[in-house]
């Protein structure tokens, strides 16, 4: 049972079986590619299908009702296949051209180990940006892919691939080659895959269960992705994604298949296909006793082919035509480069767009991915916490099928379809993938209303003023610290900021503030502002009537509160605390860091600024933990010295600069000084020395006298320099 | 041809006529077929004469060479032409 489609060949309508027209397709296709470089390609191509359709026709007439496989290889027998009528082909080219096209069958349809290599060129037929790996593949009679990857290697290893291939795309001239491989081929199999093919392409390549590599590429990533999330889960610090992507194993695999991706061509035409799988480009045709038959004629044509080319070659000369033939064929071969290289750059932009953009995109999904992931995680982590959020029933409904449905059936899904993928399954029904996109809109929904109940839970916001009584201290100085707490809960199940820990029972919140303000009377007054959100007014105030917040005081030394409390019961309803410290003018305070270590201030924002803008809050100053601060009419200023003694210790330092400077200058004038000094000594010593002969050797041992103890002197000279330099040098420093 | 023994494929036989028609030594002209698409027959031009007026010297001096030359022995398969002509 086969399907009959109908094709309009050569202006024909012929019924046809789809697997007939399959293996036609690909014959004309071969056809297409030996016949790559002969000037009236199309016209012969296009007479050889006019012969086939007859054929076609005489077998329709026949009485068949369509065309059959059989049909189709009978008749593709009798025309011959590209790799049968080669050898007569270059027997005949030599012949007829001379040596106009001789060199295109140089590097024949297929390799001949004889052949001569020729020089290097750039391949123009098949080529990514200039065409220079594939031209140095065809001249080693090798995989381009393997060279592109050698290239694709050094670029990314040493940054030398580039240079050295603008230098060659430079060098190179360009040409089209015909390929000389014949055998198998590296290829992205589009047929199969799952981002790009590049890994049923290995799989195909050499021959192994499509899962093996595939397996290789996803393991270390995903392994990456759920060790990634453990570790950011609890301690959330922001990005996950460089440390999966880029840091570990898993991301230099992801390298590697972008680089992959990028070199390895797609597989496209079937012949491609057949090329992937290192079958013979003929796949379908039968080779058989014709086959043999024909073989033997060739090589008794091609014992004669020897003899017939020399004479040929004489013939040939006598061309007048061949000329003018030339003339043609190089204007029409400069056309086609100019083509070409027109071509040739839109085809690197688009090549380079696509490759980002996928990677873009890529990174996008994956990204995605892991964020749901991440908060799939972290929803399990914060799920202990729901009785703190949650009212009711339908609330906790809500978010127990907002985390199955809107973030644990993405991820279900996503990993049934990656093993699915992987292993090679093909899913039969889609009403798998509709369940998942129904569960998950539900989800989706449900993670709506609960947003939206939970918003209204925190409608209202309601805030309570209490002052604290604290004694004056005598110092004149309060010092703000936090004790450290009895008992210590090291996130049980998740750390938040703000939320300092939880158990079961109970959530601890440190969400407190400190407003330091000028105080109106010359006495400190503390006092502390709750604060909470809630469904309504009366609502937010008896949240906060649960709040306990107050502080102790030791002397000078004030203790605040490690935070608050809320009991089972109790939500949170973005429950906070702002102590407010009034000092008098003339008083000092110090924050200790104790103070910005354990508390902790955040604010859920609901997106109305109605608080920060009340009162006198506004009029708060800013403040360093461990600093003293003085509050003085204009405001409050710090107490310390720190400042002062910056600027009086760097006029020091001017100071010595100053001081070796002049040192510098002085000993140097010494020098020079010294330096005439000596020079004098020596010229009056050379004048004794023109004196007469005799008294040469007293004059001499007197020279060496002199210059003797001046050596060390000199020495010492330029040491006491030196040293004033580095001095001076250090001192700048 | 194949009456004289001497298989060939179709397909490389349109390269050839091509070719030769690309090098002036045919011309064709389309005629109308009730079996297929309209067909092309191929005629020789005056210099495609010429030309295989020539061959036709230069072959048979090869024949005859051959032909002297195997003569006592007899041995030569039947004569294998390698010239495409219509």
């Amino acid at each position: 049972m086969k399907k009959v489609i109908n094709i309009n060949f050569q202006g024909r309508v012929i019924p046809i079986e789809e697997t007939a027209y399959d293996i036609l397709k690909q014959y004309v296709e071969s056809l297409r590619r030996f016949f790559a470089n002969e000037e009236g390609r199309d016209e012969i191509i296009n007479d050889i299908e006019g012969r086939i359709a007859e054929l076609f026709g005489e077998s329709l007439k026949k009485g068949d009702t369509c065309i059959t496989d059989e049909t189709v290889n009978k008749i593709i027998a009798s025309m011959g296949r590209p790799e049968d009528f080669e050898g007569e082909e270059a027997n005949v080219k030599s012949q007829l051209g001379g040596e106009g096209n001789q060199q295109q069958y140089n590097s024949g349809y297929n390799a001949y180990a004889n052949d001569p290599r020729g020089r290097l060129y750039r391949n123009d037929t098949d080529k990514l940006l200039g065409g220079v790996c594939s031209g140095i593949a065809n001249y080693l009679r090798v995989d381009p892919t393997i060279v592109r990857l050698v290239f694709a290697l050094m670029v990314f290893g040493a940054g030398t691939g580039i240079f050295l291939y603008i230098l060659l795309w430079i060098i190179l001239p360009s040409k089209p080659l015909v390929t000389n491989i014949s055998s198998k081929r590296l290829y992205r199999n589009p047929d199969e895959k799952v981002i790009a093919g590049v890994a049923s392409g290995i799989s195909a390549y050499f021959d192994i269960a499509i899962w093996i590599p595939r397996l290789i590429f996803a393991l270390p990533l995903v392994s990456g992705i759920a060790s990634s999330i453990f570790r950011h889960s609890f301690w959330w610090d922001g990005d996950p994604f460089p440390g999966v992507v880029f840091g570990s194993f898993g991301g230099t695999l992801f390298v590697v298949y972008a680089i992959l991706w990028a070199v390895i061509p797609e597989a496209k035409s079937a012949s491609e296909k057949l090329e992937m799988r290192g079958e013979k480009v003929d796949l379908n045709t039968i080779k058989n006793t014709i086959q043999e038959d024909l073989e033997g004629f060739k090589s008794r044509a091609e014992k004669w082919g020897g003899e017939v080319n020399e004479k040929a070659q004489e013939w040939s000369k006598e061309f007048t035509s061949t000329v003018n033939e030339k003339g043609k064929q190089f204007t029409s071969e400069v056309n086609y480069a100019a083509r070409k290289t027109g071509g040739g750059v839109f085809k690197i932009f688009g090549f380079i767009f696509k490759a980002f953009f996928l990677f873009i995109a890529g990174i996008i999904a994956f990204a995605l991915l892991v964020a749901l992931l991440a908060f799939l995680v972290a929803g399990i982590g914060v799920f202990p916490l729901k009785n703190f959020f949650l009212e009711g029933f339908w609330q906790n409904f809500l978010a127990w099928s907002t985390l199955l449905l809107f973030l644990g059936v993405p991820v279900i899904g996503f990993t049934t379809w990656l093993i699915r993928r992987i292993m090679g399954v093909k899913s039969g029904n889609k009403s798998v993938g509709f369940t998942f996109a129904g569960m998950w809109v539900l989800g989706l929904i449900s993670a709506g209303i609960l947003a939206f109940m939970i918003a209204e839970n925190f409608d209202a916001r309601a805030r309570d003023k209490q002052p604290l009584t604290i004694t004056q201290p005598a110092t004149g100085k309060l010092i703000i610290k936090v004790p450290d707490s009895k008992v210590k809960v090291y996130g049980r199940w998740f750390k938040m900021d703000g939320l300092l820990s939880m158990t079961d029972d109970s959530l601890f919140l440190n969400n407190v503030r400190i407003h330091l303000v000028k105080s109106n009377d010359s006495i400190f007054h503390m006092d502390a502002t709750k604060y909470s959100n809630g469904s309504d007014e009366s609502s937010a105030l008896r949240n906060i009537k649960e709040m306990n917040y107050g502080i102790s005081q030791q002397d000078s030394t004030v203790w605040l509160d490690r935070g608050f409390s809320l009991q089972r019961g109790t939500k949170f309803r973005n429950q906070g605390v702002v102590v407010t410290i009034y000092i008098p003018i003339g008083k000092r305070i110090l924050i200790d860091r104790t103070v910005q270590r354990r508390l902790n201030h955040f604010d859920v924002n609901n997106g109305r600024n109605d608080w920060d803008s009340d009162e006198d809050w506004n009029d708060n100053y800013g403040w360093d933990s461990d600093v003293e601060y003085k509050m003085t009419a204009g405001g409050l200023e710090r107490s310390d010295k720190k400042v002062k003694t910056v600027d009086e210790s760097q006029n020091d330092e001017n100071k010595e600069n100053q001081e070796a400077l002049d040192n510098y200058k002085k000993s140097k004038e010494d020098l020079k000084k010294e330096f005439e000094k000596k020079q004098k000594e020596v010229e009056d010593l050379k004048k004794e020395l023109e004196k007469p002969i005799d008294s040469t050797q007293y004059h001499y041992k007197k020279a060496t006298a002199v210059n003797a103890p001046m050596a060390p002197e000199t020495t010492t000279q330029l040491e006491d320099i030196l040293d004033s330099h580095m001095l001076l040098m250090q001192m700048i420093l | 041809m194949k009456a004289a023994n001497l298989h060939i494929l179709e397909g490389t036989l349109y390269p050839l006529l091509t070719r030769l028609k690309n090098a002036g030594l045919l011309t064709y002209r389309w005629v109308e077929s009730n079996s297929g698409p309209p067909r092309k027959y191929f005629v020789m031009t005056d210099l495609g004469l010429e030309f295989y007026g020539e061959l036709e010297r230069t072959w048979k001096e090869l024949a005859d060479a051959v032909h002297t030359l195997t003569q006592p022995s007899a041995e030569q398969p039947s004569t294998e032409e390698n010239q495409p002509q219509p």
